[in-house]
């Protein structure tokens, strides 16, 4: 998958758990990243969290 | 963009260490039972997780968008609307950044008011708004990984 396709994923997923009150399509399009990424959810959080922290610092 | 975090070197550490384990100061659980019990320091808690999850959602959105800005610019396609919204996007995520920080400092004078530990601020206080940023993505991560 092309890098950018992938990191906007993990952002998007990061993106949509962090919203607070989440719509019934929210809650299928985070379902429909894991099964994209083929990823579980505490892996997509830690890759968003690790570019999150590197973007904050730069 | 981010122009307060240059030159800072509290993300220095996470790098050489390959982010390590992505523990915040304090863990969510732990501040959970700091707060136990505690009708303001329970209301003081809540309004730091609010702000955890608004400045995440802030971060990630800008995020996107640089990325998107990226891919018209390399065709050519980006727009000044494009490069304001950003802007605004921005300017967002800093005034979030700053209820953050308040947020976290209240709940704290609160936690030393009742004789409750409050050194996990030390890190955060000695880091200033990196440090602050750092803990808010970290518990955010936390939350959604350890605390169904």
């Amino acid at each position: 998958m092309e890098n950018n396709t992938h990191k906007k994923m993990v952002l998007r997923y990061a993106q949509l758990t962090a919203k607070e009150e989440k719509t019934s399509e929210e809650e299928k399009e985070l379902a429909l990243i894991e099964d994209q990424l083929h990823l579980a959810k505490e892996t997509i959080l830690r890759k968003a969290t690790e570019l999150g922290l590197a973007q904050i610092k730069r | 963009m981010f122009h307060e975090f240059d030159d800072n070197a509290v993300f220095s550490q996470l790098e050489e260490s390959g982010y390590g384990n992505l523990e915040p100061a304090i863990s969510p659980l732990e501040l959970q039972k700091l707060c136990e019990g505690d009708e303001i320091l329970e209301q003081l808690r809540l309004s730091v997780i609010k702000y955890v999850h608004r400045y995440a959602h802030d971060v990630y959105s800008m995020m996107i968008e640089q990325i998107e800005l990226s891919e018209k610019r390399e065709k050519g396609e980006d727009t000044q609307e494009d490069a304001e919204a950003i802007h605004e996007t921005d300017e967002r995520r800093h005034n979030l950044h700053n209820a953050l920080i308040d947020s976290i400092n209240a709940l704290s004078r609160e936690l030393v008011k009742k004789e409750k530990d409050a050194e996990w601020m030390r890190e955060l206080q000695q880091g200033g708004r990196p440090a602050y940023a750092k803990f808010a993505l970290l518990t955010f991560y936390k939350l959604h990984v350890t605390m169904k």
